[in-house]
C-alpha cells in the first residue's frame, strides 16, 4: 500500500500491488487469516478488558457479522455470529450466570409501526439515577439488522420508568415495570406483558436435501462450454487430437457417445482405484453412451483391465484442462490428479471434478447429459432455489482471457467472437428476426470456431426464409463436421424433400 | 519455570548495518517473533488485584513493578503480536502484546500483557530481557459463550448447507455463476411471522439460495427458505425487514447483483418481488424515517472491489473514487425514489462504503447518518430537517482508515450515543508505517494516514456537544485485528455496554498461523 500515489492518478506499481494480492489469495493464500474474533469488556471506568478467551468467541473463523438476541429466553444476550469460513453461522449461547436481571421491550409506533428511529430511556432507581439509552434501528454493524427486541441489563436495580420518544417527536413515559418481563409497547395503547405465540415443536431431523460434504470437487456447469481441441497422444503414437474445431481422427471418440475423460498417473494410488471402479461398472458407461476415457499425464502406459480408449495427455491437453479448471473455479490452484471431465455428444462440458470421485457420483451425473437447459441450471447449484433475475451464462470470456494470457492463443481462438455471434443468432431467430439472425450466422461462419453451429443455424434459418438449396449446402457442410448429428440429418433430409415438392 | 535457552538462543540472522531499510526491520521483527514462538507459551507472575467482578467473571490488574514474564509449558496457549521496533545503540527492541490463556473443568484464566522484549541481531539473534509493560488476568468459571449450532441448528441442513466454508463451495458451485469467496454477507434478525420470536434471515453468495431460519421454538429454527419464496441464488449481501407500506408486516429490502429488490409480505411470511432499483455494486443497507413523514426510507452504501479487479482506490489513504451511496426516499406504496443530490448527501459520496448506520447522535429529534468508508475518511451526515451536511471533520468521526462497519450505543450512559468503528489492526503495519524509512517523499498527514489505517477500530465518546473524542487507545478497545461487524451488547447485564468483534480476512489451507 506504501506505493499508492497520493493523489488519484494512475500509478502501475501500485495496481500492480493490487494483481500481487489478489493472485495470492486466488492461489489459496491466507490473509489476515486465522485471526480470533475479540470480545471487549466494559469495565465502567471508561476501560474495556480483553476478553477474547474466556469468552468463547475466539474462533478463528473470519468472522463478518454477528447480532445479540435472547433466543433462549433465559434473560441474557446470545449471539448469532456469521463468518467466511466454517461454519458459516455459529449460534452462540450466553451461559453466564449474574444476580443482574434485565428487560426486553418490543415497540409498536402508531406511524411507522417498526417504531425505527424511536429511542428509548430506561431510568434505574439506583443512587446515580444511571439512564440506558437505545434506538430501535435498521442496519448496523456490518450488513447486519438488529433484533427488533431492546434488550437492557440492569446490574441489580430496578426501572424507575421508561421514556420513549417515538419517531414523530412524542414522548410517552412509562412506569411499573417489573424486571425479567418482556415488554410489548404500542404507542397511544399502553404496555403489555409480550405473550409469545410460538407452539412447541415435533422433535423431528432435517429432512431432504441433505447434501454430503464430499472430499473431492464437483462442478456442475449452468450452462455447458465447448470443449477446445486438446492434443492426445494415441497409442500407436499417432498425434490425434480430442474435441475442438477442426477435430480430426477424434480415435477416442465417436459423436454419438459422451465422453468421461479421466487424467490419471499410474503412480498415483487413487487414480488406480478409481479407474478400476470405472471398469467394475463399464456396463452403467454403456447404458449411457458414455465412454470412459483414460489420459495418462506422465507416461503411455495403459490401465489395467482397460478396454475403453485410452492415450498420453499431451502437455498442450494437461495445460489446457488446467487453465479451465483454473478459470471455472476462479482458483489459482494446479489440477490434482486425477481430475476428470463430463463431456456430452456435441461436445460440450458439463461437469468436472477435481480429485477421486465416488463412481457413483459419476454414474448418477449421467442424467446431466440429458437435461435441458432450465434443469442443467438447477442441477448446478447444490441445493434448491429460484433466480430473481437471469441467471449468469457462461464465462467464454473469462476462458479467452486466461488462454490469452497463458500465451495459448490457438485455444484462447476457440472462445472468441464466434459463439456470441451464434448466440445472438439464435436469440434473433426466437424472435423470428430472420434477416438479423442470417447475418449473425454469416459472421460467425467467418469467425469460427463454432463452425458446426454457424452451419446448422444458417441452414435452419435459410430452411424457414424458403432458400432451401441454401440450407441444403449449410446442412451438407455441418454434417461434414459432425457426421452423426440426429438434427441436421433429419432438417437436411426435411429439406430435400422439400426441394422435391 | 523460565527455559534458560531461549533468553540466548541462537538463530541464523546478522547485519552489521547500521541504517535498517523497512526490509530489514520487518525481517527482524519477524525473527524476533519467531523466536519468541519457539521458545513457548508466556506467563505472567505479578501481585494481581481485583479491578472487576461481575460475579462471573473475575478481572485482575497489577502493578508492573511486581510483574514478571516467564516461558511456560504449553497448557498455556500463547499468541505474541510484535508491534513495534526500534533500534538501540546495543541492539533493537521490540514492543509485543502478549495474550495467553489456559483452561480446564474448574476455571478459564486468560493473562493479557505488554512486553517490551530487547534483543541484539548481531551476530545471531539473542534475546537478553522481557519486561512488562502492563498485564491484566481474567477469570471465569467456564467460557461465557457455548456453540449450540448443532442442537439449535437441528432442523435445518446445518451440516451440508451452513457448516461448510466458502472454500468448499468454491470448488462446488461454477464461478460462472458469480461465487465470491470473500464473503461480504451480513445477517437479520426480524420477526417475519410475528411470533414474538425472531427469526434469521441470512443472504448468501451466489449458487447457494439465501436462508431464512425461522425460529419454531425459543432457540430452535426450521428452513423456510422456500415457503417464503425467498431462497434466491443470486449473491445477496444486505436485507433488512421493515414495514415500508405501514400495513402491519414486514417487508424485505434487499440487494441483488446490479440492484436492490422491494418484496412485500402477503401476511403470512411469503414474499413477492413488487420493486427493482437500479443499483450496482450495493454493499449494504440502513433504514429510517430521515424526513419524518412516517414512511421509512432507505441508504445504500456501494463500493468498488479491488479485489474482484473492478477498481483500485486511489489514493490508499483517502480514496474517493468509487460509487456514489444513494438516499432511497420512500414515496409510499413502496415506490421509493432517489433524492441523494436532493437532500445533500451527494457531497464526499464516492468513497469505498461498506456501512451505514442512523442515530439522532444530537438528540435534536431527527436521524443523523455515520458511513464507515474502506481507503479513507468516513462520513457523519447531519440531519437538518430532512437535508444532510457532512460533519464528519469537525465532528471529529473522520476516522481516515480501513472502515468495515459502524455499531452506535451508550456505553457510558450519558445519554449521548457513542460510536465504535470497525477498522483494520495489522501489526505489520504498526512496525512499517512508523519506520522513518517509511514513504520518505509522502507528506506528513499521508504518513500519518498510512499509520492510522493500521491502529485498529476506533471507539468514539460522544461529548454531547456536537463533538467526539477518540477514546480507543484509553478504553483498551483499538485492538480488534481485521474488524468486521462489530457490535455494542450487555453480556452480563451489568448495565454497561460490551463489544463483540468479529474478525479475520480470509484464511485458508496453507500454514499461516495468524497475527495473533
Amino acid at each position: 500500500m506504501s506505493l499508492s500515489p497520493e493523489t488519484e492518478i494512475d500509478d502501475a506499481d501500485y495496481k500492480n500491488g493490487w494483481r500481487a494480492i489478489n493472485k495470492l489469495i486466488s492461489q489459496g493464500k491466507s490473509w489476515s487469516g486465522n485471526e480470533a474474533n475479540c470480545m471487549f469488556i466494559n469495565l465502567g471506568n471508561g476501560e474495556f478488558a480483553d476478553g477474547s478467551a474466556v469468552s468463547g468467541l475466539n474462533f478463528e473463523d473470519d468472522g463478518r457479522s454477528a447480532v445479540a438476541h435472547d433466543l433462549d429466553l433465559d434473560g441474557n444476550l446470545d449471539l448469532l455470529i456469521t463468518n467466511r469460513t466454517a461454519p458459516r453461522l455459529r449460534v452462540m449461547r450466553n451461559q453466564v450466570q449474574t444476580s443482574n436481571s434485565f428487560v426486553q421491550l418490543k415497540l409498536v409506533g402508531s406511524i411507522n409501526p417498526d417504531a425505527i428511529g424511536a429511542r428509548v430511556e430506561v431510568h434505574l432507581d439506583d443512587k446515580q439515577q444511571t439512564v440506558l439509552s437505545q434506538t430501535r434501528r435498521a442496519g448496523s454493524g456490518y450488513q447486519a439488522q438488529s433484533s427488533s427486541w431492546l434488550h437492557f441489563g440492569l446490574s441489580d436495580n430496578k426501572v424507575s420508568q421508561i421514556i420513549v420518544k417515538w419517531p414523530n417527536g412524542k414522548a410517552d413515559h412509562y412506569d411499573d415495570i417489573r424486571n425479567g418481563q418482556r415488554y410489548v409497547i404500542t404507542q397511544g395503547a399502553g404496555v403489555v406483558v409480550h405473550q409469545s405465540t410460538a407452539t412447541e415443536i415435533e422433535n423431528s431431523i432435517a429432512e431432504g436435501s441433505l447434501s454430503a460434504v464430499t472430499s473431492f470437487s464437483r462442478i456442475v456447469l449452468p450452462n455447458p462450454i465447448p470443449m477446445p481441441q486438446l492434443k492426445i497422444d494415441a497409442p500407436d503414437n499417432e498425434k490425434a487430437t480430442l474435441f475442438g474445431t477442426g477435430t480430426t481422427a477424434a480415435k477416442a471418440s465417436d459423436n454419438s457417445k459422451a465422453l468421461f475423460v479421466n487424467l490419471w498417473s499410474e503412480t498415483c494410488a487413487p487414480c488406480i482405484v478409481e479407474l478400476s471402479a470405472i471398469t467394475e461398472n463399464k456396463e452403467s458407461f454403456l447404458e449411457a453412451n458414455v465412454i470412459p476415457v483414460a489420459l495418462n499425464v506422465t507416461s503411455n502406459q495403459e490401465p489395467a483391465n482397460w478396454s475403453a480408449p485410452h492415450a498420453q495427455a499431451s502437455a498442450q491437453c494437461i495445460n489446457v484442462l488446467d487453465i479451465m479448471q483454473r478459470t471455472l473455479t476462479k482458483r489459482d490452484i494446479a489440477m490434482p490428479t486425477p481430475s476428470s471431465f463430463l463431456v456430452d455428444r456435441r461436445g460440450n462440458l458439463v461437469a468436472f471434478y477435481l480429485g477421486a470421485v465416488d463412481i457413483e457420483v459419476i454414474i448418477n451425473d449421467f442424467e446431466l447429459l440429458n437435461m435441458n437447459d432450465a434443469q442443467r441450471l438447477e442441477a448446478s447449484v447444490p441445493f434448491g432455489g429460484r433466480w430473481l433475475t437471469q441467471a449468469p451464462s457462461p464465462s467464454l470470456l473469462s476462458l479467452e482471457y486466461a488462454f490469452t494470457k497463458n500465451e495459448m492463443h490457438e485455444t484462447a481462438r476457440e472462445f472468441q467472437v464466434g459463439y456470441i455471434y451464434v448466440q445472438m443468432a439464435r436469440g434473433y431467430v426466437n424472435t423470428q428476426r430472420l434477416d438479423l439472425a442470417l447475418e449473425s450466422f454469416d459472421l460467425a461462419a467467418k469467425e469460427g470456431p463454432y463452425f458446426f453451429e454457424a452451419y446448422s443455424g444458417r441452414g435452419y434459418v435459410k430452411q424457414l426464409s424458403g432458400d432451401i438449396s441454401g440450407a441444403i449446402a449449410d446442412y451438407t457442410t455441418a454434417l461434414a463436421l459432425r457426421p452423426d448429428d440426429k438434427a441436421v440429418k433429419a432438417n437436411l433430409i426435411a429439406a430435400k424433400a422439400a426441394l422435391t415438392d | 519455570m523460565i527455559i534458560a535457552s531461549c533468553l540466548i538462543a541462537i538463530i541464523g540472522c546478522a547485519t552489521s548495518q547500521q541504517q535498517l531499510g523497512i526490509e530489514q526491520f520487518e525481517d527482524i521483527s519477524r525473527q524476533a517473533g519467531t523466536i519468541l514462538k519457539d521458545c513457548g507459551s508466556g506467563t505472567i507472575d505479578a501481585k494481581f488485584e481485583i479491578a472487576f467482578s461481575d460475579g462471573h467473571v473475575i478481572i485482575e490488574r497489577a502493578d508492573s513493578a511486581t510483574a514478571k514474564f516467564s516461558f511456560s509449558d504449553s497448557s498455556w496457549h500463547t499468541k505474541y503480536k510484535i508491534v513495534g521496533v526500534a533500534k538501540t545503540e546495543t541492539g533493537y527492541t521490540t514492543k509485543v502484546i502478549m495474550l495467553s490463556h489456559i483452561e480446564n473443568d474448574m476455571r478459564h484464566l486468560q493473562q493479557n500483557a505488554n512486553l517490551l522484549v530487547t534483543f541484539t541481531a548481531s551476530p545471531s539473534l539473542t534475546i537478553h530481557t522481557v519486561a512488562v509493560i502492563d498485564c491484566e488476568q481474567l477469570t471465569s468459571p467456564d467460557a461465557l459463550f457455548k456453540d449450540v449450532s448443532q442442537d439449535s441448528l437441528k432442523l435445518v441442513n446445518y451440516d451440508g448447507m451452513l457448516a461448510p466454508s466458502l472454500n468448499y463451495w468454491q470448488k462446488h458451485i461454477s464461478s460462472a455463476l458469480g461465487l465470491s469467496t470473500k464473503s461480504h454477507q451480513g445477517i437479520s434478525l426480524a420477526d417475519v411471522n410475528n411470533d414474538g420470536l425472531d427469526d434469521i434471515y441470512l443472504p448468501q453468495p451466489a449458487g447457494l439460495p439465501n436462508t431464512l431460519l425461522m425460529q419454531v421454538a425459543p432457540e430452535v429454527f426450521e428452513d423456510h427458505s422456500a415457503k417464503s419464496q425467498l431462497d434466491f441464488l443470486e449473491s445477496s449481501r444486505s436485507a433488512l425487514f421493515v414495514d415500508f407500506d405501514n400495513d402491519g408486516d414486514l417487508d424485505l429490502a434487499s440487494t441483488f447483483p446490479g440492484l436492490v429488490a422491494i418484496f412485500e409480505n402477503d401476511g403470512h411470511g411469503v414474499f413477492d418481488v413488487v420493486g427493482m432499483i437500479n443499483a450496482p455494486e450495493v454493499t449494504s443497507l440502513a433504514a429510517s424515517d430521515y424526513d419524518n413523514d412516517g414512511l421509512v426510507d432507505l441508504y445504500a452504501c456501494r463500493y468498488l472491489n479491488p479485489y474482484e479487479n473492478q477498481a483500485v482506490p486511489q489514493p490508499y489513504n483517502d480514496a474517493n473514487n468509487g460509487l456514489a451511496n444513494i438516499m432511497l426516499r420512500n414515496s409510499g406504496e413502496l415506490q421509493f425514489e432517489d433524492v441523494t443530490s436532493d437532500v445533500g448527501l451527494d457531497q464526499n459520496n464516492k468513497r469505498f462504503s461498506f456501512a451505514a448506520s442512523f442515530e439522532d447522535y444530537d438528540n435534536d429529534g431527527d436521524q443523523d447518518l455515520y458511513v464507515a468508508n474502506d481507503y479513507g475518511r468516513n462520513n457523519l451526515f447531519r440531519n437538518d430537517n430532512g437535508t444532510f451536511a457532512d460533519v464528519a471533520a469537525s465532528a471529529g468521526v473522520e476516522d481516515i482508515s480501513a472502515g468495515m462497519a459502524v455499531s452506535w450505543g451508550d456505553y457510558d450512559n450519558d445519554g449521548h450515543i457513542d460510536l465504535y468503528v470497525s477498522n483494520m489492526y495489522s501489526s505489520a503495519g504498526q512496525r512499517i508505517t512508523y519506520q522513518r524509512h517509511f514513504m520518505t517523499e509522502a507528506s506528513e498527514d499521508t504518513r500519518r494516514q498510512m499509520q492510522q489505517h493500521a491502529d485498529g477500530n476506533t471507539l468514539f465518546k460522544n461529548m454531547g456537544d456536537g463533538t467526539f473524542k477518540d477514546v480507543s487507545q484509553a478504553s483498551n478497545t483499538n485492538m480488534g485485528r481485521w474488524a468486521w461487524g462489530s457490535i455494542f451488547f450487555d453480556y452480563n447485564n451489568d448495565s454497561r455496554l460490551d463489544i463483540f468483534v468479529p474478525n479475520g480476512f480470509t484464511t485458508n489451507d496453507d500454514d499461516d498461523d495468524g497475527d495473533l
